[in-house]
């Protein structure tokens, strides 16, 4: 439990900072932030899925989160070059692991303090 | 549920970049606008902007040419040298005075000299294919002004932006006044470019040879007449002109 709250309580904060320091960087990169942004958002929730099922690695986590956005701006700049929208790959495949890991998480939550089912 | 504090922290920190960087993402205008073009529009475009920066900079050149007139001019002005500006008027009026077929030019050149066939006729062949029509004479006048003729003379007649060559039965009229044949064409220019032009293989005048008189002769000196000069001088077909002028426009 303790990891969800400091990872959305982190993404809050973090909101909140930048709502407050109002920047904004060159419209030319938006693309590659933005696919980046879906990947670190993955990483995140697949974290919080992962300790909730109790088997969360501080190694895994680092490495995945590391590739994923390094893959994910790579394949987007390979997309530019060639001129085929492959950044759909990357959106699609971080787009549904969002929504199941998020189903994961929503089901153990539930199991556990609506349910009662666990310990 | 053992986890460890650094990697809580890690955690921790990561959410706070994430969460920062979705923020500026959001606040970043124009996002999520790219469309995706294909290379042959990007280099139609390309294409269209190099030839537009192209237009631009000959813009820019004329620009800078007349802007070193205007200087030219408001130089002499202010330092009154009337002397200088007329003479620089007059050699832009001599100019204009040559190009328009105002006066009289002499130099090298080529005449050639187009005239009915003087063949029999073969079996079905129509009588019309021998002899020399307007359209002939207007194909060779534009082939020796391609090839560069600087001035050009049909049988007296100066031949000028407004000329016309037209079809009058057994005749043919220049510049409105009637004239039979043989034709002579005169122009002035590069002996070898215009004789080329006239005998090149392929060209009009090779065609035209089969079937009219067509003769091409190299000239060290041709002097071509001023607009209006043959026409004057030739007074049976001046009073005609004159009469018809004067009739036809009421």
């Amino acid at each position: 439990m303790m990891v969800l709250i400091v990872i959305f309580g982190g993404l809050i904060i973090g909101l909140l900072i930048g709502f407050a320091t109002g920047l904004a960087y060159p419209s030319e990169y938006t693309f590659y932030i933005t696919v980046a942004l879906l990947a670190a958002l993955d990483s995140l929730v697949g974290a919080a899925r992962s300790q909730l099922e109790g088997k969360f690695s501080g190694l895994v986590f680092v490495t995945g989160l590391i590739v994923n956005t390094i893959l994910a701006a790579a394949l987007t700049y390979l997309g530019d070059l060639l001129g085929v929208p492959i950044y759909y790959a990357a959106i699609i495949t971080f787009g549904g692991r969002l929504f199941n890991n998020m189903a994961v998480i929503r089901r153990i939550l539930l199991d556990r303090y609506v349910l009662k089912k666990s310990e | 549920m053992k986890i460890r504090k650094v990697t809580l922290i890690l955690l921790c920190l990561f959410s706070i970049t994430t969460g920062f960087f979705l923020a500026v993402q959001i606040q970043t205008p124009g996002k999520v606008q790219k469309l995706y073009v294909s290379s042959k529009t990007l280099s139609d475009l390309n294409g269209n902007i190099q030839g537009e920066l192209k237009n631009g900079e000959n813009l820019r050149q004329r620009l800078e040419e007349t802007q070193q007139r205007i200087d030219e001019f408001q130089n002499l002005m202010e330092t009154d040298e009337s002397e200088k500006l007329l003479e620089s008027n007059r050699q832009l009026a001599e100019y204009y005075r040559q190009i328009s077929g105002a006066c009289a030019l002499t130099g090298p050149g080529v005449e050639v000299i187009i005239d009915d066939s003087n063949r029999e006729l073969y079996l079905w062949e129509d009588v019309n294919d021998l002899v020399v029509h307007d359209s002939d004479i207007l194909l060779i006048l534009n082939d020796l002004f391609a090839a560069g003729a600087e001035a050009v003379s049909l049988n007296g007649h100066r031949i000028v932006s407004t000329s016309a060559v037209s079809c009058g039965g057994y005749i043919v009229h220049v510049n409105g006044i009637p004239e039979a044949k043989p034709f002579r064409i005169q122009a002035i220019g590069d002996p070898a470019t215009l004789s080329a032009a006239m005998l090149s293989p392929n060209s009009y005048g090779a065609f035209i040879k089969d079937t009219v008189r067509f003769q091409v002769t190299v000239r060290d000196e041709i002097t071509v007449p001023a607009y209006g000069d043959g026409d004057l001088t030739r007074h049976a077909y001046m009073t005609i002109s004159k009469e018809g002028d004067g009739k036809e426009v009421e």
